[in-house]
């Protein structure tokens, strides 16, 4: 099954100019014509605060936006209850072209291409749909207060210069069921689940599974299997914990194949705009796809 | 991708066996037949699914100590049967809806030799139905543990009555099926045969795969049939009335998942819940 958002999808590139204040209008531009409303700070500012729509489950999501005058734009995962001590940092690269996604429930702001080595080039964030009992679930706690994300990134230092585990190819955008895909942080009922190394991966199996008893990527037609893009992290609160599900990325899904990154494919009768640059061809890894009204 | 529910009469019972191959013969007919399948010379024909296929089975007295089951297309014969061996004084068990049944000794011992046969026409999704209407409408499996009439080297631990999807004790795919696909027969006592998409072995360390939600609740997955090529799964379709859980249950208990009553087929000891357990609809 695949949550659709049934709202506004924003897909669209710009061309950096090499300023934070240029990725923060971009920001914001993208998440009010996705259907986001400003919660804290003045509208085209450069410290300004977004909230989700509510989903039909009744859980939103908060995230800060902020030019801090260093090398990266700083985004944290935040309630009005709480903040997330973790953040994830963008920075602009005068004339390199950037794409930007959203619906009304999460966003993705990433520097557009198949360079799987680039640094601070990648922002995941929303609000996860969730089953009925998961929801029941994280409302149990009179302190969750229907707040309910994840934000995901490779830089979470803002410090400039790669570190190895930072690199895209680590993210999503390099492998979107991999075991070492990492940097994530989650927040629902009363924590937040951060850790620069926590590793966390969408789907129900990891690409290094794939053996022999490993999980089946195409029907026997040689149709690639499609799946639900499942958000995994640790269970609880606890990093130590292993991994569990805690929802489903809206507007999304999983294709057990290699795709170049941001190419439209058509599935079923929708368009989808593969977010993941699967160049090692390990389909296993899976790519993910993002719904798009963007044929190309 | 949803469950696939036959919407037809579903059949459970059981039987104390008299010792003779003709009692197994005749519980399986009459169960069969209750639950939609029809024939003639010996040969069972389940229900045509929506997607308009269909498969035969045939059970008979071989002459020696067991009955052996067969899978049958329009022209051919499955290349390799399974035999089930009467036990005198022992409880068994059949289950069938119109298109797939089981048979099996009951009870939880699954180093029983020549104790349990599974067959059926699976559900398909639309897109299968070219390729597999190929040269006719016939499409099925058959699974079991004894391949021949005095094997006694594979036990259920190899089966569907141990796990979906990886023995419980090698460590090796779930084996032992005979198909009938595109006009061929493929089949072998060590046909990899498995159901659903995930494996136990992918549970633990870097390959893990998630049988939680966040608040414990265990997964609760498609039962697709897979067919092996090369030892590689592929899925060609899903069980009916049937589905997977990601966790240990005694064999032939019941429970209620939603508004369902379903009847534990696996009998998941091993803590290897990745493997699986397998669920029928029980009436």
């Amino acid at each position: 099954m695949v949550p659709f958002s049934a709202s506004t999808i924003i897909d669209r590139l710009f061309t950096s100019d090499g300023t934070r204040p240029q990725m923060v209008h971009q920001w914001e531009n993208l998440l009010i014509d996705a259907g986001w409303s400003l919660v804290v700070g003045t509208a085209g500012s450069t410290d300004i605060t977004y909230e989700s729509a509510n989903t039909p489950q009744n859980f939103k999501i908060r995230f800060r936006c902020q030019d801090m005058g260093t090398p990266g734009v700083k985004f944290t995962l935040q309630s009005p209850f709480s903040a997330s001590t973790d953040t994830k940092f963008l920075t602009p690269i005068n004339a390199t072209l950037w794409r930007v996604w959203a619906n009304k429930y999460q966003w993705t702001m990433f520097k557009s291409g198949t360079d799987m080595g680039t640094y601070s080039s990648m922002v995941f964030g929303g609000v996860p749909w969730v089953p009925d009992f998961l929801a029941d679930f994280y409302r149990a706690d009179p302190n969750g207060f229907g707040y309910l994300g994840f934000l995901h990134g490779n830089d979470y230092a803002g410090s400039g210069g790669p570190t190895s585990g930072d690199l895209v190819n680590l993210t999503w955008r390099g492998a979107a069921s991999y075991a070492g895909v990492r940097n994530f942080t989650f927040l629902a009922r009363n924590y937040t689940l951060t850790g620069t190394g926590t590793t966390g991966f969408l789907g129900r199996c990891s690409g290094n599974a794939f053996g022999a008893r490993g999980v089946p990527i195409q029907w026997i037609d040689g149709t690639w299997v499609l799946e639900e893009a499942i958000l995994n992290f640790p269970q609880g609160a606890a990093m130590t914990n292993a991994l569990a599900s805690k929802g489903l990325l809206w507007d999304a899904m999983l294709a057990q194949r290699a795709f170049d990154s941001e190419v439209v494919r058509m599935i079923g009768s929708h368009l989808f705009r593969a977010y993941t640059h699967q160049a090692n061809t390990s389909f296993s890894y899976a790519t993910l796809m993002l719904l798009t009204n963007q044929a190309v | 991708m949803p469950l696939a529910f036959s919407n037809g009469a579903i059949i459970e019972t059981t039987f104390t066996s008299d010792g003779t191959k003709a009692q197994i013969i005749s519980q399986w007919t009459n169960a069969l037949v209750a639950a939609g399948w029809g024939g003639s010379s010996g040969i069972l024909t389940s229900g045509t699914t929506p997607q308009g296929f269909k498969i035969g089975m045939k059970a008979e007295d071989a002459g020696a100590t067991c009955v052996r089951f067969r899978i049958n297309g329009a022209t051919i014969n499955g290349n390799q049967d399974f035999f089930l061996l009467p036990t005198n004084g022992q409880l068994y068990r059949i289950w069938a809806n119109k298109y797939q049944y089981a048979i099996f000794r009951s009870g939880l011992d699954l180093t029983l030799t020549r104790a349990c046969v599974f067959g059926g026409v699976p559900w398909i999704p639309d897109f299968l139905t070219t390729y597999l209407n190929v040269p006719d409408n016939y499409f099925g499996w058959i699974h079991g543990a004894g391949s021949t009439d005095t094997d006694t080297s594979r036990t259920e631990q190899s089966t569907l009555r141990a796990a979906c999807f990886g023995q419980v004790v090698s460590g090796q795919n779930t084996s032992g099926a005979c198909w009938i696909i595109r006009g061929t027969t493929q089949g072998a006592v060590n046909f990899v045969f498995c159901i659903g998409r995930f494996g136990g072995n992918a549970v633990s360390g870097s390959g893990a795969g998630i049988t939680k939600w966040d608040d414990l609740t265990w997964f609760l997955e498609e039962p697709f049939v897979n067919y092996a090529i090369s030892s590689v799964p592929y899925p060609a379709g899903l069980l009916w009335d049937a589905c997977r859980v990601e966790k240990d249950f005694d064999g032939e208990t019941r429970f209620l998942i939603g508004d369902f009553t379903w009847r534990v087929i696996t009998h998941r000891t091993a803590s290897q819940y990745g493997n699986g357990t397998l669920l029928f609809l029980s009436p």
